[in-house]
């Protein structure tokens, strides 16, 4: 919506599907707050939005492939990376994002993001967790910590939740971080350094559902979790991935984990082909073949 | 438009089904393809990554054949023209990425070279029982084109006629070989690259503000545009209207699906392939398609021989299945003949398609083998005497 | 209901322009008021050095803005948009600075702070005495 009066635009509109707002996303719900980060960190990395396309999962953090004005593909459940992979490889000039939520990524979506992350695809993956498989209902997820209340665990969960920056970076992700929905300027930040880098980078951003998983075990709002958010982070750079596990109502720890350095995927496989076929190696379609 | 030479191993070659299905998609313009090792399909992908680094274009071996199935529609999508080679069990496992790529008019090419089920099965054996899980096999109402090949030759052909229907149709083909035609090893003649016609992709040439993804100009198949070029469009497997956005309403949902299948059904009398031979006169028309279809025709000359008055009908096509065929065959036919390495399917569609107009007889076969000829001929003595 | 393009844009000095803003679709409404830099400093108040627009049909009254706002330039208003949620509005405009946190917590698109040009301040008493006649 342009304001007519002094042509002032909100920065974020540009990137916006505006004849499908407002969202879907409940009053509270985190994950319109990291579409603003994620806009931001676009303005200020200077990416060419005619060379980005974002890839999401099923979920409610999955409709943000519908809400941005970016070619944008909305695929099956758990298989936005997959997806991804394929587009990258047949045309590596594009920066691709992957935007989904923690159940699509780490369980249904659990392979695909191992193999990704060891292979190094040069993809940018924001996880947005709410702790909860939120879409269909509130029903429990590998991240959903001990002794919450969930639809499918209705007396209370028992079972260990992933700790997802430990698992991405022992899979070998270059780059994983974790933010807030409170952590906006962060977040921004972070995903403006995964754009800098080629591999693997994977953000996880803890975001409140206040509908089902904030709701079902008493913890307020969206407000009071952001309240929640402010108080108990503790920004920790570099802080060994195998000790930001997750508990219920505990400390988050959150900042910049991992930032390495490896080959990704493609310039892998560009060495060991040029080492093996030396001059017989082409590397894309010299000829137009799929067009005409 | 023509093959690009790079790809096209213009020649006479002495290869199996396999070797020579890759050769074909290679000649037809791919150059992605995503797998996932299954025998009996699995020299198909290592054949093309051997051959794709020194054409041009990638091939990834991915962790299971849900990726496989997902990352070579990502790639259709980022400008390449893709396909993957499975067998029954990760046939079963690319199902629902069937559906995405028929909701989403992705054009690309599923090869399924089958092999005895249900289940682990018969890995390194033969059957034709996929079939019917081709054509239903994923949920929801959508149309597919399956094509069946029955020699390595034909994997070549058929393979690049499979790509040109993926893109004048944007779907996803089947291409359904079996065990045996996809590791016998024949002959197979490829021609030059000036010979071989390929159909182009149906990319837009509208500009950016004009262009709806999935409007269509009355042929029922829109046009395409890839990531990267500044369209920024949206592509989702929900219910969708022509800009592509979810519009989850029956009204939506009615038209796209219906149109879905229309764009299918409409043009069936284009799609639809066969071999036919001495229909003209029979009394019995034999009705196969793959493997099973060389054994048919020694058991269609032993009836000859014999005095029977017997028809082929090769399936090249068998979906859509064409209907019109055996709706006109059925008028004057005493009836059909239908051996298939299954314990029953396609002979269900030309019992319906034959409305009772004539009898239908099914040759099953549980698989593992091909039939004898002698099974078949046995059914059309018995055919020819009803 | 979807953005339409083409907006009127209205400033009021209370929570009326709520009532105006459900009676008018389409127009984004605020209660920032611009102050003259010379009104300003006569009244020894802040020099606002940032607006806020606020998209009252998007909103879902999380109160993200108002809480994170670092000058508590908003508040929940009592008015209603369209849906039933309460929008915030403007109570201190001369504390914002502009620096669009409302925006960036906003999960729905709902608000935004820009910041305003300084505007010429030749007129002003204290300019007049430092500038020492220069024109």
């Amino acid at each position: 919506m342009l304001n007519v009066l002094d042509d002032t635009v909100n920065p974020v509109e540009p990137f916006l599907r505006t004849d499908r707002m407002p969202h879907i996303w409940c009053p509270g719900c985190g994950i319109g707050t990291t579409v603003n980060s994620f806009a931001r960190a676009l303005i200020d990395s200077k990416v060419d939005m005619n060379s980005l396309a974002l890839v999401s999962g099923i979920g409610c953090t999955g409709r943000v492939a519908g809400y941005v004005k970016l070619d944008s593909f909305h695929t099956t459940h758990g298989r936005a990376i997959p997806f991804a992979t394929g587009l990258k490889l047949a045309n590596p000039k594009l920066d691709v994002v992957v935007y989904s939520g923690d159940g699509d990524l780490s369980a249904i979506g659990g392979n695909h993001l191992i193999h990704a992350a060891r292979r190094n695809i040069d993809l940018k993956v924001i996880c947005v967790n709410n702790l909860i498989y939120a879409m269909t209902g509130g029903q429990t997820a590998p991240t959903t910590p001990g002794h919450a209340t969930t639809s499918t665990n209705p007396y209370g969960t028992f079972e260990p939740a992933f700790n997802l920056p430990h698992l991405v970076e022992a899979a070998g992700a270059v780059y994983v971080a974790r933010w807030t929905t409170f952590h906006v300027r962060q977040l921004s930040r972070s995903i403006s350094e995964a754009f800098q880098k080629k591999g693997f980078s994977f953000i996880e951003v803890i975001s409140p559902c206040p509908t089902l998983y904030q709701r079902r075990n008493k913890m307020g709002d969206g407000l009071d979790t952001m309240k929640y958010y402010k108080e108990k982070s503790k920004v920790k750079h570099g802080a060994p991935t195998s000790e930001v596990g997750l508990t219920l109502n505990g400390e988050i720890v959150v900042g910049k984990f991992v930032d390495r350095d490896r080959p990704d995927y493609q310039t892998m496989m560009r060495a060991q082909y040029v080492e093996s076929l030396g001059e017989r190696y082409i590397e894309e379609p010299e000829t137009e073949c799929v067009c005409g | 438009m023509k093959a690009d030479p790079h790809g096209v191993l213009t020649g006479t070659h002495f290869i199996d089904g396999d070797h020579a299905c890759c050769e074909g998609a290679l000649a037809a313009g791919s150059r992605f393809a995503a797998g996932y090792p299954i025998t009996p399909s699995t020299e198909v992908v290592e054949r093309f990554a051997a051959r794709v680094p020194t054409v041009g274009g990638s091939f990834i071996q991915m962790e299971d054949e849900l990726a496989a199935s997902i990352a070579l529609q990502g790639a259709v999508w980022g400008g390449a023209k893709a396909f993957t080679v499975t067998s029954g069990p990760g046939f079963s496992l690319m199902m629902e990425h069937i559906g995405y790529a028929a909701m989403t008019e992705t054009p690309c090419v599923f090869v399924d070279v089958q092999r005895g089920g249900p289940s682990t099965g018969l890995p390194t054996l033969p059957a034709q029982a996929d079939m019917m899980q081709a054509r239903w096999g994923s949920h929801g109402d959508y149309e597919i084109i399956a094509l069946c090949p029955n020699s390595p030759q034909e994997c070549f052909d058929l393979t690049i006629k499979a790509f040109n229907l993926a893109e004048e149709f944007r779907v996803p083909v089947m291409f359904m070989m079996d065990e045996v035609v996809g590791h016998m090893t024949e002959k197979v003649v490829i021609p030059a690259a000036d010979q071989i016609e390929v159909f182009p992709r149906k990319h837009t040439y509208k500009c950016v503000e004009d262009y709806m993804p999935y409007r269509t100009n009355g042929d029922m198949v829109p046009e395409m545009a890839h990531a990267g070029e500044g369209y920024k469009f949206h592509v989702t497997g929900l219910t969708h209207d022509e800009r592509g956005y979810p519009n989850m309403t029956p009204q939506t949902q009615d038209k796209l699906v219906k149109r879905l299948q229309n764009k299918i059904r409409t043009a069936a009398d284009r799609i639809c392939m066969f071999e036919e031979d001495g229909l003209e006169n029979a009394d019995v028309v034999v009705v196969s398609y793959g493997i099973t279809s060389r054994v048919a025709q020694r058991a269609i000359d032993l009836a000859k021989q014999r005095g029977l008055r017997v028809g082929k009908l090769r399936l090249i096509t068998a979906w859509p299945f064409p209907d019109k065929k055996i709706v006109g065959l059925a008028a004057r036919v005493k009836a059909f003949v239908v051996p298939e390495l299954n314990l029953g399917q396609m002979v269900r569609e030309v019992e319906r398609a034959a409305a009772g107009k004539a009898k239908t007889y099914s040759v099953p076969h549980a698989g593992g083998g091909v039939h004898n000829p002698e099974e078949i001929l046995q059914a059309i003595v018995e055919a020819s005497r009803c | 209901m979807a953005d339409k393009g083409g907006v009127l844009h209205l400033t009021t000095l209370c929570d009326c322009h709520h009532t105006l803003r459900r009676l008018i679709p389409g127009i984004i409404t605020s209660s920032a008021v611009e102050f003259r830099s010379h009104r300003c400093s006569e009244l020894g108040a802040q020099v606002a050095k940032g607006r806020v627009s606020i998209v009252v049909e998007r909103c879902k009254a999380c109160g993200f803005c108002v809480e994170f706002c670092p000058t508590h330039v908003l508040a929940l208003s009592s008015a209603f948009n369209s849906k039933g949620y309460h929008p915030p509005h403007v109570v201190h405009p001369e504390k914002c600075s502009g620096c669009d946190l409302c925006g960036m917590y906003c999960p729905d698109f709902a608000i935004y702070g820009t910041k305003v040009a300084e505007p010429k301040r030749a007129e002003s008493a204290t300019e007049a005495k430092t500038a020492g006649g220069e024109k």
